[in-house]
C-alpha cells in the first residue's frame, strides 16, 4: 500500500496538473478572448485594385489599399459593380460592360465562384461510404441512387434496402477502374455528396500510386479516367466544386500547398495554378470569391491574413495585401501566465486529442516566481520542497495548484 | 505471560490539540483490560492507533509483536474487533453476515453465533439495519464469539445499550474469557458493571494515563473520605484526588489508609473524618473528577 | 475468502445491478425500436444518407447511461463502507489490504464490463441488420467514449467516496467532473479515434486512485 501510495501521489499530481493546464487557460481564454478583426477586401473590376470594404465606416465605406477613399455609399457601390450588382441593378445603375466585356445577370451568376477551405475538411473522420449520383439524369435534379459504395481495397456498391452488396454493379465498376490502371487500395475518395447542386461530377480518387482518377456514373455505367494529374504534381487533396459554368472540377492541393484548378475541358484535366503563396494544409484557411473578371482570395495563417486579387482567366496575381495578426488580450495574458498550455479541441480538426501550445519564454518568469514562493513557504520538508519546486518550475500555475490540491501525508 | 499489546511513547495531536504525550502501556495475555475515561479523552483514538487506522504523531504499537500499520492477515485473524457503536455491515441479514464472515476464519464457530441470537426475537432473514441497537450489539458480539479470536478489542461496547443488554454483554464476555487464554482490551465511558469484568484498569485523563492498576487494587484501596473543616481551602497533596467542599463538609479520595489520611488532614484542622468504600464507578469519579 | 468479499459486494449492489441491467435491456430495445421507426418513417435511403452526410447519431439514447450506472454502482459499493467507517471492518479481514481493495474494485469493473460488453454484443450486430459495417463501426466509435467514461467514472467515484476528508472530496469531485467532460465534447462520430488509446490508458491507471484514498483512510487523516 505504501509503495502504491508513493507512485500514485506523482500520478495524481500529473493528473491534476494536466487538468489544470487545460482548464485554467480555457477559463482565462473565455474571459479574455476577442474576435479576430480583419478587414474584408474585394478586388475592384473598376479601379483594378484590392479595396478594403467596411460599410460601417460612414467616412469611407470603400478604400483602395493604396489609401484612396470613396466617401459616399453610391461611389462605393459603383467601384464594386460585380460585388454590389444586385444593389446597382435595383437602382438602374449597373453598367452594360466592364473592360469591354458585356455584363448580364446570367453571366454574373454563371461565372460566380464561392469556395472555402479549412484544414478540418481533411482532418475529419470519414465513414468510408459514398453516394454515386447519375451524372446525366434523364430528368432535372439529382436523384438518390438507393445504394452507396465503399472504395478502399475494393469497390463495392451496397443496396440500401436489402443491405447487401450489389455484386454485378460492383464488378462493373471494379473492371472499369482496373482497365484504366487504378491500383487499389484507394488513399482517399473526394466528391460532393450534397444532392443540391446543378450537376454531378462524381468523385476524384487517389490510388495507392498517387495517381488521381475521375470516377462517375454516366447512364448507369462507370466512367473512369486517369487524370494524369498525379504525374505532374504530388497530389495532397482535392475538393470538388461543381461551378455553374463547368469551367473546372474543383481545387487540387499539392503536397507543398500550391493550389490548382483542374480544368473541365474536353477530358484533358489541365492544371492551372492559382497565383498565391503555398498554403499550410494543416493550419491555414482559404476563401475564394470569384466573379466573371477577377477572383479575390483570402488566406488566413497564424501570422495574419493575406489577400490576393487574381485575373479570372489566367489566375495570375494582380495585387496582394497583408494584414498582420494583432495579439489580443488572450494571447498577451497567455504568454505571461503560462509558457505552454493544453487543449483537446482545435478548429483545424474534427479530431480530439491533447495538443500542447507553446506561448513563449515569458511564461517561465511566473513559473520561477511561483517555485520560489513555494520553496519559501513553511510546512514542507526540504526534500518535498525541492521536488515540488522543480514541478512548479516546469508546470507553473497548474503545477502549483496541483501541489496544493493533491493531499500529501504530513 | 506475554504482552499481547504493547504501546510505546504514543504521542498524538489533532491539529494543535494534544491528545496524549508519551503514552505507554501493555496488555498481557489472559487479562481483561479496561481503558476507562470520560468522553474525549482519546479512547477511540487509542483503538484506532492500535489497529492501524490512525497514524500517531510518534510512537509505536505492537499487537502479537507486529507493528500496528502493517498487521499481517495471520495476526488480524487472531484479533476480534468491535467498533464503537457495534458497527457492522448492516445491509446483510442475520444469516448472510454469518456466512460472509465464516469464510475468513478457519475456526469459525457457527453455533456460538446462533446460540446468542436464539435469545433475540429476530428471524434469520431479518436485515441488521432493521434491528434495535441492543439486537445489533448481540449480532456483533455473536460474530466475535464465532470468530473465537485470541484477542478481543472492543471500543465502547456499552454505548447505547439498555442496562439489561449491557449486563448480558458483560456476562457473555466473562464466560468467553473464562479459560484464561483470551485477552480482552476494551474501552468504556460507562463504568457500571465493569468491575464484574475487567482485571486491570487504565484510567485516562485528558492527555495522559491517570492510573494503570488491577481493578481489585482500586476497589480494595481507593477510598472516599468525608470530613469537616472550617476553612475555604485545603493544602494540595499528591496523595489526594479531587478534594472539594460540598456545603459544610469536605470530601477527598485517596489510596492512603484512614490513619495516614487522618494524620495528614488533622494538621489542617479537619475533624470527623469518615472513610467510605467505593464501587468502581465511584472510584472512577474520584479519580477523574465530576466535571 | 475472496468469494466472500464478492458476496458482500453483491449483497450491497445486487438490486442496483439488476435494475441497471433492466434499464440497459430497455434502452437497447428502445434503440432498436427507434432506429426501426426512423427507417420506416423516412426510408432507409434517407437515413443512410443522413448518417453518411450529416453524421446522424443512431445510439444517442445511450449517451449518459454508462456513466450514470457506473457512478451509482460505485456509490452503492463504497458509501456503505464509508458510513460509520465500516471500511475498518473490511480492512481488518485477514487478507492483504491491497487484495481486498482489488477484489472490491474488480467486482465493480467486472460488472460494468459485463453490462457494457453485452450491450455492444447485442446492439452492434443488431444495427448490422439494417446498416453497412461502416455505419455500425461509426456508431461504435461514436459511443466508445461514453463507455470508457463509464469505467473512468467508476474509478473516480470510488476515489472520491473513499477519500476521508470532505474538503478534499469536493476538490476531487471538481477535477473528476472536468476530466469526465472531456468524453462528452460534441464532435463528429469518430472524432475521438486517436484520443481513445490515451483515455483508455488513463482509465486503467486511474484504478490506482482509490488506493491513495484508502491509504489516507488508514492514516486516519481528518
Amino acid at each position: 500500500m505504501k509503495i502504491i501510495k508513493n507512485y500514485t501521489y506523482w500520478f495524481l499530481l500529473l493528473f491534476f496538473t494536466v487538468i489544470g493546464a487545460w482548464i485554467i487557460p480555457f477559463l482565462v481564454k473565455k474571459i479574455t478572448v476577442e474576435p479576430e478583426r480583419y478587414p474584408f477586401l474585394y478586388y475592384s473590376s473598376v479601379v483594378k485594385e484590392l479595396c478594403i470594404i467596411d460599410y460601417k465606416d460612414k467616412e469611407a465605406p470603400v478604400r483602395e489599399i493604396n489609401g484612396k477613399a470613396y466617401t459616399t455609399i453610391a461611389q462605393a457601390d459603383s467601384v464594386l459593380p460585380l460585388f454590389k450588382y444586385r444593389q446597382l441593378l435595383s437602382e438602374g445603375r449597373m453598367p452594360d460592360s466592364i473592360n469591354g466585356v458585356e455584363i448580364t445577370p446570367q453571366k454574373i451568376r454563371a461565372k460566380s465562384v464561392v469556395y472555402r477551405f479549412s484544414p478540418s475538411v481533411i482532418s475529419t473522420p470519414q465513414p468510408g461510404l459514398y453516394i454515386m449520383y447519375e451524372s446525366m439524369p434523364k430528368r432535372v435534379g439529382l436523384v438518390s441512387p438507393g445504394d452507396v459504395f465503399r472504395l478502399k481495397d475494393v469497390i463495392e456498391f451496397i443496396d440500401i434496402e436489402s443491405n447487401t452488396v450489389n455484386l454485378e454493379k460492383s464488378e462493373l465498376f471494379r473492371q472499369a477502374l482496373q482497365k484504366e490502371g487504378f491500383q487499389f487500395p484507394a488513399q482517399w475518395v473526394n466528391g460532393n455528396m450534397n444532392p443540391r447542386k446543378p450537376y454531378d461530377e462524381g468523385y476524384f480518387v487517389l490510388d495507392v500510386k498517387g495517381q488521381l482518377f475521375h470516377l462517375k456514373m454516366v447512364n448507369g455505367r462507370p466512367f473512369v479516367r486517369n487524370t494524369h494529374v498525379g504525374s505532374k504534381v504530388a497530389v495532397a487533396w482535392f475538393d470538388m466544386l461543381e461551378v455553374p459554368d463547368k469551367r473546372f472540377y474543383g481545387f487540387l492541393y499539392d503536397q507543398t500547398g500550391n493550389i490548382y484548378i483542374i480544368g473541365n475541358e474536353s477530358g484533358k484535366y489541365d492544371l492551372l495554378q492559382l497565383g498565391i503563396e503555398p498554403l499550410n494544409l494543416k493550419k491555414d484557411q482559404l476563401s475564394i470569391l470569384g466573379n466573371m473578371l477577377y477572383w479575390t482570395i483570402t488566406v488566413t495563417t497564424e501570422k495574419g491574413r493575406d489577400y490576393y486579387g487574381l485575373e479570372m482567366e489566367t489566375l495570375k496575381r494582380l495585387s496582394e495585401y497583408h494584414v498582420a495578426k494583432t495579439h489580443d488580450l488572450w494571447e498577451k495574458s497567455a504568454s505571461w501566465l503560462f509558457p505552454f498550455y493544453l487543449t483537446f479541441e482545435d478548429n483545424s480538426s474534427d479530431y480530439l486529442y491533447p495538443r500542447l501550445h507553446k506561448t513563449g519564454i515569458n511564461g517561465f518568469i511566473i513559473n520561477i516566481i511561483l517555485a520560489l514562493l513555494l520553496i519559501a513557504a513553511p510546512k514542507r520538508s526540504t526534500k518535498r520542497k525541492i521536488q515540488s519546486g522543480i514541478w512548479v518550475l516546469v508546470f507553473g500555475l497548474p503545477g502549483i495548484l496541483a501541489t496544493l490540491l493533491v493531499p500529501v501525508e504530513k | 505471560m506475554d504482552a499481547i499489546i504493547e504501546c510505546e511513547n504514543i504521542t498524538h495531536y489533532y491539529g494543535t490539540t494534544l491528545i496524549y504525550e508519551n503514552l505507554n502501556f501493555e496488555v498481557r495475555q489472559g487479562k481483561i483490560l479496561g481503558l476507562l475515561g470520560k468522553n474525549g479523552t482519546g479512547k477511540t483514538t487509542i483503538i484506532n492507533i492500535l489497529n492501524g487506522y490512525l497514524k500517531p504523531r510518534s510512537g509505536i504499537c505492537r499487537i502479537f509483536g507486529e507493528k500496528m500499520e502493517n498487521l499481517t492477515p495471520g495476526v488480524k485473524s487472531r484479533i476480534g474487533l468491535l467498533l464503537e457503536g457495534h458497527i457492522q455491515h448492516t445491509y446483510f441479514n442475520v444469516q448472510q453476515i454469518e456466512r460472509y464472515y465464516s469464510r475468513f476464519f478457519p475456526n469459525w464457530k457457527k453455533e456460538a453465533y446462533y446460540e446468542l441470537l436464539k435469545k433475540l426475537k429476530v428471524s434469520p432473514t431479518q436485515k441488521i439495519n432493521t434491528m434495535s441497537c441492543g439486537q445489533r450489539s448481540q449480532v456483533a458480539l455473536g460474530l466475535l464469539f464465532a470468530q473465537d479470536p485470541e484477542l478481543l478489542i472492543m471500543d465502547d461496547f456499552s454505548m447505547g445499550l439498555d442496562p439489561g443488554y449491557r449486563r448480558l454483554f458483560v456476562e457473555y464476555l466473562k464466560e468467553f474469557a473464562a479459560d484464561g487464554t483470551k485477552t480482552i482490551f476494551l474501552t468504556s465511558h460507562i463504568i457500571q458493571d465493569m468491575e464484574l469484568l475487567i482485571d486491570d484498569c487504565i484510567i485516562m485523563d485528558y492527555g495522559k494515563i491517570l492510573l494503570h492498576q488491577p481493578t481489585s487494587h482500586i476497589i480494595e484501596n481507593f477510598r472516599r473520605f468525608r470530613f469537616s473543616a472550617d476553612r475555604d481551602s485545603m493544602a494540595p497533596d499528591e496523595r489526594f484526588w479531587h478534594t472539594e467542599r460540598i456545603g459544610n463538609t469536605w470530601e477527598t479520595y485517596s489510596f492512603a489508609t484512614l490513619e495516614e489520611v487522618t494524620s495528614i488532614l488533622s494538621g489542617q484542622g479537619a475533624h470527623d473524618i469518615r472513610e467510605e468504600k467505593l464501587s468502581l464507578e465511584d472510584a472512577f469519579i474520584g479519580l477523574t473528577g465530576k466535571y | 475468502m475472496y468469494q466472500s468479499i464478492i458476496y458482500k459486494e453483491w449483497i450491497k449492489t445486487g438490486k442496483l445491478v439488476i435494475l441497471a441491467s433492466v434499464i440497459f435491456v430497455g434502452v437497447i430495445m428502445y434503440s432498436f425500436i427507434s432506429v426501426k421507426q426512423i427507417l420506416r418513417l423516412n426510408g432507409s435511403v434517407n437515413i443512410w444518407e443522413a448518417v453518411i452526410m450529416k453524421d446522424l447519431p443512431l445510439l444517442s439514447t445511450l449517451k449518459w447511461l454508462p456513466v450514470l450506472v457506473a457512478i451509482l454502482l460505485a456509490l452503492a459499493q463504497f458509501v456503505p463502507e464509508m458510513q460509520n467507517k465500516r471500511l475498518k471492518l473490511t480492512l481488518h479481514l485477514p487478507l492483504p489490504e491491497t487484495l481486498i481493495m482489488i477484489t472490491m474494485l474488480g467486482f465493480g469493473i467486472a460488472v460494468l464490463l459485463f453490462i457494457y460488453a453485452v450491450t455492444y454484443v447485442v446492439l452492434l450486430p443488431g444495427l448490422g441488420i439494417w446498416f453497412a459495417p461502416e455505419i455500425v463501426q461509426l456508431s461504435f466509435y461514436a459511443s466508445l467514449p461514453w463507455f470508457i467514461s463509464g469505467l473512468l467514472a467508476y474509478t473516480l467515484t470510488t476515489w472520491i467516496c473513499l477519500e476521508p476528508v470532505w474538503r478534499q472530496r469536493i476538490i476531487n469531485i471538481a477535477v473528476s467532473i472536468a476530466c469526465l467532460s472531456l468524453f462528452f465534447v460534441g464532435t463528429r462520430s469518430g472524432g475521438y479515434n486517436s484520443f481513445i488509446p490515451y483515455l483508455f490508458g488513463f482509465t486503467i491507471l486511474s484504478m490506482l486512485f482509490p488506493f491513495y484514498s484508502v491509504s489516507r483512510f488508514k492514516e486516519g487523516v481528518q
